[in-house]
């Protein structure tokens, strides 16, 4: 694949992410989606980007903002969307919603909505893999809140440790909930993370999908030869709310210019003609899913008690 | 007083209540886990005698010097390990949860780390109070594996507190050794991430430590910023208990006879004589004193009642 | 027919659980050092390969979320606590995660983690180092939660829930039981999930004690002091909290009509709660007498002995309060008055 090719295949994905964000906003008011949706507009790249370097057995953990991680990675769309509706052709059949998606079949592993709690457990997979010999890698994406628990220093220092080789992605957007970062960390990230003996790497543009894939991608290679634990840390922006389809500039904790320069760089605001050119077919995609999850059936009383122990 | 007589007396009250613990523990009247503070006098000592006693210290379960340094009170200490209606906490804290909140002793906990937070938060009632009293909290390596250290960090850095994050160093949690517990190298480059003042001192010599920390709480006061001092000692006897383990292996003698040789009482009291501040003999009666006043703490506290059973439910509600 | 002590059988569990299975991982504060984990664990790094026994950092909540990763990608983790407070500063990871991926993926997870835990109620322990977490464990659904009382329960149950079972367990440990001798039956030992249910122990007609832990030895004592006075009591190890045999409880309270349950934690909310309320619900009439519970006085533990007997139930108030039940007053009540001295000749350090 050429790069022109490769720039497509990642916008058309990036879109898709968009588009099926924009989709929920606007079915937001019909009701049926009964979940708090925490949605990944304006943070696609960073998805896009990891998750072209990664294939099926390379296992990625995320958060509760994690519906652009499980379509990169290629989480089928139809059973999002029946597990957003709550229904019984969900991903989980409608006992996560949007903060518990999986796709174990393309590695994307179940999500928490406890931030920072995935770390660990990302730790222990790649443990795990290393003890058992598996190919895969381990990926764990997390804001820029989760270096402020405690559990987060907790892993850094057990990877360090015993060498474990997972890869940290710090997916800096500069703002936990509404609280800037300003005013919650007397440390800087990188550094921070380098004094545990955690390698460090940064992209600088966090919009630019085709690079954080390249980088990533050596990165990866990287660590499957030489087996450690790395963290590298992308800026990036969320567009609308924490949780919610909408916007909160009227909240006075950031502005709409804060965003301006972000949309400048991104791709799916400024190159319309590419939206254009894909996006019918997205949405028919879009369409299939909504028809999908809306002829799905709700989950019965017997489908409560199953899958507890 | 003279400054070097009034730390050699806090050192050998600590000294001397640890012994009088050993030589008595057998009597099966002290039924209490003794975490025992032999070795680490001095950085205990020397932290508190910069103290005032409106400054407040937090602990862990091996508390015993951090209260005698505090409170220099032996009689309500030997009380409580004696179980005593006239211990601290009328006999139900024991060993592990010594405490004295009107001389500034706070609180001190046996779980690993949880005390560091509950400091931050005293600190932060102190700054809003605006009432200039610096805190303390002492804890061991272990507790900087535990995340809620860093959590504890970065919030009185934010908030620019007026604490003193003391971490007595001994390179062991239980039997696991620093290097098999820590991945990073130094944890005095990973403190140094945050906005904090940071030291790190090795010595036994108390008026070092004395010194260093008058310097420190200075700095906290005037730059109106935490501060973090890495002071390292060597834990003596076993984990929990009155015995020493080197027959365990799984530290080596010849480093404890080395940090031996340097023991805080004694490089003190040697101190005394070289520099002619005391007589031999004046020195024998000063020591005779101490040892006298523990043996009467000792004498009062086994005489002095049990708790009835009113006392066991007192105090679990206002 | 052999004998084997408390401890004894964890170690065996513990070599068994490496042996049986590939894929075990122990881990723990201390669990490879000289002193194993109260020697559960002693020899087994050395058998198995430091990688198989591991030492951890103080980090409960990471190495908890460790675990459960490791779970999710094959490994099967033994995680212990030397005390069973510690595992309060796991709770995130334990309720929040290892009880609930299971069902909130919708089954596309197993979290096969078996988590051991000390209740550490032996000597001046105080506050902090005595607890005994089970309510509040049994109370989440998706976790397991058994309490073995004897050798014989933990070679069946830890057998079974390390081998055969792909949830979470939680099994707390009595450190008073460590020492104790048992008889082992090992031809005698249940299989599958019938391991963890509850159990008779003894027959009887007068009185059903329903108990946990050490209690259940409590129990045994109380019934042979007051077999030499015609008094017959039925013994119900309870076992599981999360896997309470009702049937079984049932069916003695409709024989004897009168119950006695002990605990070792404290009462409100407890084991004898769920089980009142059992009772209230499905046998509802079976009562001759009101149900007697028998737990830790609702304080947080002191440290002074004088005060820790005062806290902790005793052989004497078990006894008084089956006669109670039995309208019997003329016997002589035993004077005893701390188990922890009868288990255990206790002079410390810990």
């Amino acid at each position: 694949m050429n790069d022109k090719q490769l720039y497509k295949k990642m916008f058309k994905q990036a879109l898709k992410i968009r588009l099926v964000e924009e989709d929920i906003i606007a079915r937001y008011q019909t009701d049926k989606i009964q979940s708090p949706v925490h949605l990944s507009i304006g943070q696609e790249a960073v998805a896009v980007g990891i998750c072209e370097s990664l294939s099926d057995e390379d296992l990625l953990f995320s958060t509760y903002r994690s519906h652009a991680f499980y379509l990169a990675k290629g989480g089928d769309l139809n059973k999002m969307m029946a597990e957003l509706y709550g229904r019984i052709d969900g991903c989980c059949k409608g006992k996560g919603g949007s903060m518990h998606l999986a796709a174990p079949e393309v590695g994307f592993v179940g999500t928490s909505a406890i931030v920072a709690s995935s770390l660990p457990n990302a730790v222990g997979a790649a443990m795990a893999g290393q003890m058992l010999g598996k190919k895969g890698l381990v990926v764990v994406v997390f804001g820029d809140g989760a270096t402020e628990e405690g559990v987060y220093h907790e892993s850094l220092n057990y990877a360090s440790l015993h060498k474990i080789p997972v890869v940290f992605v710090c997916e800096n957007n500069e703002y936990a909930v509404h609280s800037k970062i300003a005013d919650r960390q007397s440390y800087s990230i990188l550094e921070h993370a380098n004094v545990y003996g955690i390698e460090t790497h940064q992209i600088i543009d966090g919009a630019d999908f085709v690079n954080i894939h390249h980088t990533f991608s050596e990165l990866c290679a990287s660590v499957k030869n030489d087996p450690r634990p790395v963290l590298i840390e992308i800026p990036t922006c969320r567009y609308k709310e924490h949780v919610g389809p909408g916007e909160d500039f009227s909240g006075g904790y950031r502005t709409e210019e804060e965003l301006a320069q972000w949309k400048a760089k991104d791709a799916l605001e400024v190159n319309s003609e590419l939206v254009a050119e894909c996006k019918d077919e997205v949405l028919a995609e879009i369409a299939v899913s909504v028809e999908f999850a809306e002829n799905s059936p709700f989950p019965q009383e017997k489908d409560l008690y199953d899958h507890v122990i | 007083m003279n400054l070097s007589i009034t730390l050699y007396k806090k050192l050998l009250l600590i000294r001397a209540a640890e012994e009088a613990i050993i030589n008595y523990y057998h009597e099966d009247e002290m039924k209490s886990p003794m975490h025992m503070s032999m070795g680490e006098e001095a950085v205990v000592a020397g932290v508190c005698h910069a103290l005032s006693i409106e400054d407040q210290v937090l602990g862990t379960y091996r508390s015993h010097a951090l209260y005698i340094s505090k409170t220099q009170d032996t009689d309500t200490f030997f009380a409580e390990m004696y179980g005593k209606s006239t211990g601290t906490a009328n006999g139900k804290s024991g060993s592990m949860h010594l405490s004295d909140p009107d001389k500034g002793m706070m609180v001190s906990s046996a779980i690993v780390s949880s005390s560091i937070s509950t400091a931050v938060g005293v600190a932060l009632a102190n700054k809003m109070k605006k009432n200039n009293r610096m805190t303390v909290v002492f804890f061991g390596d272990g507790a900087i594996d535990a995340g809620v250290f860093w959590e504890s960090l970065n919030f009185a850095c934010l908030e620019r507190l007026p604490i003193i994050f003391v971490l007595e160093d001994n390179g062991i949690a239980v039997h696991t050794s620093d290097k098999k517990r820590q991945g990073y190298d130094s944890i005095s480059k990973v403190v140094a991430q945050y906005n904090c003042h940071n030291y790190e001192e090795s010595t036994t010599d108390v008026e070092s430590i004395y010194q260093l920390t008058q310097a420190v709480i200075d700095k906290v006061r005037t730059t109106s910023q935490p501060a973090f001092m890495k002071l390292s000692y060597y834990r003596y006897l076993e984990h929990v208990g009155i015995n020493e383990d080197f027959h365990d292996n799984y530290r080596c003698e010849k480093e404890y006879e080395d940090w031996r040789v340097k023991d805080p009482i004694k490089v003190q009291r040697s101190r005394l004589l070289e520099n002619s501040i005391v007589k031999e003999s004046e020195l024998i009666e000063i020591e005779s004193n101490i040892y006298q006043q523990v043996e009467q703490s000792v004498s009062k506290a086994k005489q002095a009642p049990f708790s009835s059973i009113q006392t066991l439910y007192q105090d679990v509600f206002k | 027919m052999k004998t084997m002590s408390y401890g004894d059988a964890l170690a065996s569990a513990m070599l068994s659980a490496l042996e049986d299975n590939e894929n075990t991982v122990i881990f723990g504060q201390g669990a490879d050092d000289f002193k194993g984990v109260f020697g559960t664990t002693l020899g087994l790094p050395e058998k198995f390969g430091k990688h198989r026994v591991q030492d951890t950092p103080l980090s409960e909540d990471a190495m908890t979320g460790i675990c459960v990763g490791a779970a999710l990608n094959g490994l099967k983790p033994i995680h212990i606590h030397i005390r069973a407070d510690f595992l309060f500063l796991a709770l995130n990871q334990i309720l929040n995660m290892a009880a609930k991926y299971k069902y909130m993926f919708g089954g596309h997870y197993d979290v096969p983690i078996f988590i051991r835990a000390v209740i550490g109620r032996s000597w001046g322990q105080g506050a902090q180092h005595s607890q005994s977490p089970q309510s509040l464990l049994a109370h989440f659904p998706g976790l397991k939660v058994i309490m073995p009382a004897t050798s014989q329960s933990i070679l069946e149950s830890y057998k079974y829930a390390i081998n055969d079972y792909s949830g979470p367990v939680i099994s707390l440990e009595h450190r008073l039981l460590y020492d104790v001798k048992f008889d082992v039956e090992e031809s005698q030992l249940r299989k599958g999930s019938d391991a963890l249910k509850s159990y008779f122990v003894r027959s009887g007609t007068d009185v059903t004690i329903v108990a946990t832990s050490i209690m259940v030895l409590e129990a045994i004592r109380a019934a042979k002091y007051l077999e030499n006075y015609g008094i017959s009591c039925e013994i119900i190890d309870l076992h599981s909290p999360t896997d309470i045999d009702e049937e079984l409880i049932l069916n003695s309270l409709n024989k004897t009509g009168r119950i006695v349950v002990a605990d070792t934690s404290w009462v409100s909310f407890g084991v004898s709660a769920e089980i009142s309320r059992i009772i209230c619900q499905k046998g509802f009439g079976l009562l001759k007498k009101p149900l007697v519970s028998l737990g830790m006085v609702a304080t947080p533990c002191p440290t002074a002995k004088a005060l820790e007997d005062l806290y902790y139930p005793n052989q004497g108030q078990f006894v008084e309060e089956i006669l109670q039940l039995v309208d019997k007053k003329d016997i002589p009540i035993p004077t005893e008055k701390s188990m922890a001295d009868v288990y255990k000749k206790f002079k410390g350090p810990f």
